[in-house]
């Protein structure tokens, strides 16, 4: 892009970030930088000013160096330039995008849907879920239609791909093996039943419509396995022409963007919880991008949800390869001349795995050999935990009284949850996973909500994350914002303006119906938590 | 004079009424047509590099393909025909190709597959109408 020209546009964007740094740096000074203190104030991001301050310096000083570069030197047509000095600028406007909807936008909302709530009856903020995950995503898709994208931020958008993949990879580091053996055997059960249910509905839908074969066989990939990169991975085994993709893609992205952005709202009335939703959205949500999305608006907080979601949409890419293969030998029947000998099962295997995934895999690796995990801490179940005695993890002995009471009751029938709560009592805190497991199981043998309330808080007191996996959250939340900023920038009604004829109604019938399905089971039968 | 004309084709009727008449003019004026198909970009974000290249792949061979038996029948009457296939929105792709080739003369029809004929003009028609720094025809 922008070829043999010097832009300025990544040293302007560069430098923005870089005096917004400065002048929040000095927001102790009197007059104007501090205003931005008494705005952060009244929207009470008071509490993140230093992480602002942080990542707008180090954004701020790489993207004014590239800047400075890409002014006195024209852009080569060398990898490097391709992949960093071009874009720099596009990521610069996103990052900066970035800041105003998670420091600025959604605090706003926060504020003003606690002002309307006397009025209103609900606060809408929290009911739709108006966080910085959701409104960039609606920056995106009202800048992409509205202004457009314009030619020096094109290459940059494009990073959003990668920056989501990098997402997706550092959170691998996030799951302990029971989590992961838990949630992989769930999903897998989910993701076949839905994905080979989905894809055979589609061919019979197609069958009774009588749509074209090509077309049918496209649109069930895309419904059935990860939305629009299926489709398109699909479209050489079943012939397919431009016009059947462009209505597949168009009508798939539609539907996803229906389900990003109704989801989380239902999910959050009926009251599911992060394993519920994390496996309804990775199951029935179309487009991988989008699922993540859906997982972080309904919980931008805590990244459980996205976890679980993440899970079951990459189980889902890995059945990609195993569709196709089914729909090259259902194509190559209903073709007159068979074909079945063409498609090489090998070649579609490696070309069509994902290769973020192993980046996860490894990830997931390193960090269950403890390399995040600094001494003195352990990953059990979802939490980490830090058992080294320290005062501020006791419990106080007014409520070890009323716990010694408990055992004394003889109620705690169960003597290994017993002799854990006595441990608890002799040493002010818990000390082991084992325990900690035992003393919660200790709040069945009472009634008194007191007495549960600080079991919970037991376990509470001794859960800490160690400082680099807290870093690395915090990395990767950067990267998912950033990414689903460019998801939405990637939103066209030119895209969605093509879906069509019958490819809209067989995707409006199937999307729904998966939608509602995989609803019902995840919040009717998935009853565990993490 | 050798008059270097454009045709937007996007396989419609009115976009074969267009290279038509296109072919008359170049007959009159001995000069060329450049046949351009614009297809929508449909890649994005969801796509890898390598499925983006094949889609493109897909659908330039098809739009090639559809042109092919104009072009044999307009190059066996001695016009220069060249075909282009390119990625985007319509009308600006357009009014790129003009300025970028010199082109003394747009043709396109009314209206295309995506014409409302509630409206004169179709969209990409009157954009192209209204931001060319060329000749417009528009073929009625």
């Amino acid at each position: 892009m922008n070829g043999d020209k010097r832009s300025p546009a990544a040293l302007i964007v560069g430098l923005i970030l870089l005096i917004y740094g400065l002048v929040l740096k000095r927001h102790d000074a009197a007059i104007p930088p501090g205003y931005l203190l008494d705005v952060a104030t009244y929207l009470k991001t008071t509490k993140e000013v230093v992480t602002q301050f942080s990542v707008a310096i180090w954004s701020g000083a790489i993207i004014t160096f590239f800047g400075l570069w890409n002014l006195a030197m024209p852009s080569m047509n060398s990898k490097f330039d391709k992949m960093v000095r071009t874009p720099i600028a596009g990521v610069g406007t996103i990052i900066f995008l970035a800041f105003i909807t998670r420091y600025y936008l959604e605090p706003i909302f926060k504020v003003w849907g606690k002002n309307a709530e006397p009025n209103l009856g609900f606060d809408f903020a929290a009911t739709f879920g108006l966080n910085y995950i959701l409104l960039g995503i609606v920056i995106g898709i009202i800048w992409v239609n509205t202004i457009g994208i314009p030619k020096w931020m094109q290459s940059g958008v494009k990073t959003a791909r990668l920056a989501m993949k990098m997402g997706v990879i550092s959170l691998g580091a996030m799951y302990s093996l029971t989590e992961l053996r838990y949630m992989g055997s769930l999903s897998i059960v989910m993701v076949a039943v839905f994905v080979l249910g989905t894809v055979l509905f589609v061919l019979l839908l197609g069958r009774i419509m009588k749509t074209p074969r090509p077309l049918t066989g496209v649109l069930s990939a895309g419904l059935g396995v990860c939305g629009v990169s299926a489709a398109v991975a699909a479209a050489p085994v079943v012939k397919a022409r431009g016009i059947d993709m462009a209505y597949s893609i168009g009508m798939l992205l539609l539907v996803g963007v229906v389900g990003l952005f109704t989801f989380p709202t239902i999910g959050r009335m009926v009251g599911m919880n992060e394993l519920q939703f994390g496996a309804w959205a990775g199951t029935g949500i179309l487009n991988s991008a989008q699922v993540a999305a859906a997982a972080l608006i309904f919980d931008p907080k805590t990244i459980e949800t996205l976890k679980v979601a993440e899970i079951f949409n990459i189980t889902r890419i890995l059945f990609l390869p195993v569709i196709v293969i089914v729909l090259a030998i259902w194509f190559a029947k209903g073709e007159e001349e068979a074909e079945v000998g063409k498609v090489n099962i090998g070649r579609v295997l490696v070309e069509k795995f994902p290769i973020f995934v192993i980046g996860f895999i490894l990830m997931f690796a390193f960090s269950s050999t403890g390399i995040f995990t600094p001494k003195n801490y352990e990953l059990h179940g979802k939490n980490f935990y830090n058992f080294a005695p320290e005062e501020k993890k006791e419990v106080r002995t007014r409520d070890l009284k009323k716990v010694q009471e408990l055992i004394d009751s003889g109620n705690v029938t169960n003597p290994e949850v017993r002799a854990a709560v006595e441990k608890l009592i002799a040493d002010r805190q818990v000390t082991t996973t084992a325990q900690t497991d035992l003393v919660l199981k200790a709040s069945d043998f009472t009634d008194d909500k007191k007495l549960k309330d600080i079991f919970k808080d037991a376990d509470k007191k001794v859960q800490a994350t160690p400082p680099t996996i807290k870093m690395m959250r915090e990395y990767m939340m950067w990267f998912f914002a950033f990414g689903l900023i460019g998801l939405g920038m990637q939103i066209t009604w030119q895209t969605i303006r093509q879906a069509g004829g019958k490819a809209a109604v067989i995707g409006v019938i199937a999307g729904f119906t998966k939608a509602a399905l995989s609803f019902l089971i995840c919040w009717l039968f998935i009853k565990g938590t993490i | 004079m050798n008059m270097k004309l454009l045709v937007a084709h996007d396989g419609s009727e009115q976009s074969d009424k267009a290279l038509d008449k296109a072919a008359g003019l170049a007959l009159l004026s001995k000069g060329s047509i450049v046949v351009l198909s614009v297809v929508p970009d449909l890649c994005m974000m969801e796509l890898s590099d390598n499925d983006c290249k094949q889609m493109y792949k897909i659908m330039t061979e098809e739009s090639e393909k559809k042109l092919d038996a104009t072009k044999d029948d307009l190059s066996k009457k001695g016009i220069e025909i060249e075909t282009v296939v390119k990625f985007g929105n319509a009308a600006e792709t357009i009014i790129k190709t003009c300025n970028d080739r010199n082109i003394d003369m747009i043709v396109i029809g009314s209206h295309g597959r995506h014409g409302a004929k509630k409206f004169l003009l179709g969209s990409v028609s009157s954009k192209v109408v209204d931001h060319s720094p060329c000749d417009v025809l528009v073929v009625k």
